[in-house]
């Protein structure tokens, strides 16, 4: 058969065109997924938990069962004491997280894109990064007492390292190019810093800043149990004072539910910080 | 200082750079005129990408004069655009924003910024891609919005740095016209030094073609291209065209079996 020959396309005028942007279907279906899957998971965990008590298998002077720390979660709430004692401690956790964001993204990128920094603070941060907080307790206390400055303190300190640590490295992973393209455009230091890496760099701050998020009530409930007027780690204490066993895990599911939000507020920054990345391969 | 010197835009004499261990350039020489489109073409690595970023000031040199409107030049000139092969778009930026960048650092209102980045995304054929970021737009965009960039804060002096070389062939010829056209019609001729591998292109777009000749590199031959403008798609397919084609041709082919003789 004799070869057709077809139409050449106007080589001068046409230019292919960019593709386009798929959105992939199967997404909504594992979210239903997940849901399914995740509500059986729950149910089967308070079965367990009811369960262990039902049976004996463990006192109810120590474990209540879910329907006693439900019902002591909503009494404290329409009571008003839980929120009386989580109000504080929202409080520190979000200042104490804000100022180790701030901090540890500023240091981060300071370290991470002067080489010789860097090799001044690898020592150091060596043996801070993975030393116990609970070490350092009694430091803070001693140097701040047992009020609000030690508290906020010993949360910036369990924010900021994981923050810093992980702005270090992705200030390194920015592309030089895009440097280079912003200092040929007239761009100074600060707009650099300000518009070129710190953007570019965000992505990769997001583990660091999660796992600070996860950190912050963690390290402020210890901080709490030292000691403190309010909060949810005192009101925890005192629960276990006074043999309240329920409201000892109200407090806990308090924290828990604390704990999911942060969860979601965080992935919803990172949604909307890093939303020109959707569509790229590499998400 | 000679006059030559002073009546040359971009000036390059006896220049020297190192890096650690390799010699990339040696004893370059070279003059680009007000208003010229000079083409620095070169086998790989022959050093034309590097004395591009000397030019740009994102590169130190170790020896001689780099010169632009006479004085030396030292760090980032604010009066010169440079477009790169991988593009550099700010890829969190949308298109206009992007255009928008080197307003935004000279100082110029946000108003005015938005009104001049649609008026050159305009120029450049992209006024309905204002709104995409860089991933959404394909390489031969992505190259416009580019160069779009550089001509939204209107430099004297453009530098590309092989912009097409990631590009099919189909792209890149009409990327080729498609600079052309802004170049030659544009108010003030911007004097142009473009860097790239092919021969083809280095024709079709320049004035003058400088050869360069295998590391460490210097100038080794100039060569006028007298072809009429504005040039079309036609220009390609004239007899002078294939007779320079052949003439850079022989000059280049020399250094590369010079460059495999010394292996």
């Amino acid at each position: 058969m004799a070869p057709t020959i077809t139409e050449p396309q106007r080589a001068q005028k046409q230019e292919p065109a960019a593709p386009p942007i798929t959105r992939p279907q199967r997404r909504k279906a594992l979210k239903y997924d997940s849901l399914i899957y995740g509500t059986v998971g729950l149910l089967g965990f308070l079965l367990v938990w009811w369960l262990v008590i039902d049976r004996g298998l463990i006192s109810s002077l120590y474990l209540a069962t879910p329907q006693e720390t439900l019902k002591a979660f909503v009494d404290g709430i329409a009571d008003g004491s839980i929120p009386a004692d989580a109000w504080p401690s929202i409080q520190r956790a979000v200042i104490g997280f804000g100022i180790a964001l701030v901090v540890g993204i500023v240091l981060g990128i300071l370290v991470g894109s002067v080489p010789v920094f860097g090799k001044l603070a690898e020592p150091v941060l060596l043996f801070f990064r993975n030393l116990s907080l609970l070490a350092l307790l009694p430091v803070f206390v001693a140097f701040l007492g047992i009020g609000e400055e030690s508290k906020v303190a010993i949360v910036v300190w369990a924010c900021f390292w994981p923050i810093f640590i992980n702005a270090v490295g992705a200030v390194g992973g920015v592309e030089r190019i895009l440097i280079n393209s912003a200092r040929t455009l007239g761009a100074g230091r600060l707009y650099i810093f300000s518009q070129v890496v710190l953007p570019a760099a965000l992505p990769s701050f997001f583990p660091g800043i999660r796992l600070a998020a996860a950190n912050a009530f963690t390290a402020l409930v210890a901080a709490e149990l030292v000691g403190g007027a309010q909060g949810l780690g005192i009101y925890i204490n005192n629960a276990s004072y006074r043999f309240q066993t329920p409201q000892i895990y109200a407090g806990i599911l308090t924290l828990g539910l604390l704990g999911i939000l942060v969860n979601a507020l965080m992935s919803g920054a990172e949604r909307y910080l890093t939303r020109w990345q959707r569509g790229l391969t590499s998400r | 200082m000679t006059t030559a010197v002073q009546t040359a835009k971009i000036a390059a004499h006896g220049v020297e750079k190192e890096f650690p261990g390799n010699k990339v350039l040696e004893d370059f020489d070279l003059q680009i005129k007000g208003g010229e489109f000079l083409s620095l073409l070169g086998p790989s690595g022959c050093g034309k990408s590097t004395f591009l970023n000397i030019l740009a000031g994102l590169e130190t040199y170790d020896g001689g004069d780099v010169l632009v409107d006479g004085k030396h030049v030292e760090g980032v000139n604010k009066d010169v655009g440079v477009v790169f092969q991988s593009y550099a778009l700010f890829p969190w930026l949308t298109a206009q924003k992007n255009v928008e960048a080197g307003l935004k650092i000279r100082g110029v209102p946000r108003k005015e910024r938005r009104d001049r980045a649609a008026e050159v995304l305009r120029t450049v054929g992209l006024q309905t891609a204002a709104n995409r970021l860089p991933h959404q737009l394909s390489g031969g965009m992505r190259q416009r919005v580019a160069i779009a960039r550089i001509l939204a804060y209107e430099p004297d002096v453009l530098l590309f740095d092989e912009p097409f070389a990631a590009l099919d062939a189909q792209t890149r010829e009409f990327l080729q016209g498609e600079l052309l056209r802004i170049w030659e019609n544009g108010t003030t001729k911007k004097t142009v030094l473009f860097v790239t591998h092919s021969i083809d292109e280095a024709i079709f777009l320049s004035d003058r073609i400088a050869v360069m000749t295998r590391a460490p590199g210097r100038v080794k031959a100039l060569i006028d291209v007298d072809l009429p403008r504005p040039r079309t798609s036609e220009s390609r397919n004239t007899e002078d065209f294939i007779h320079i084609r052949s003439q850079v041709a022989r000059i280049l082919e020399e250094e590369v079996r010079l460059g495999t003789d010394n292996h």
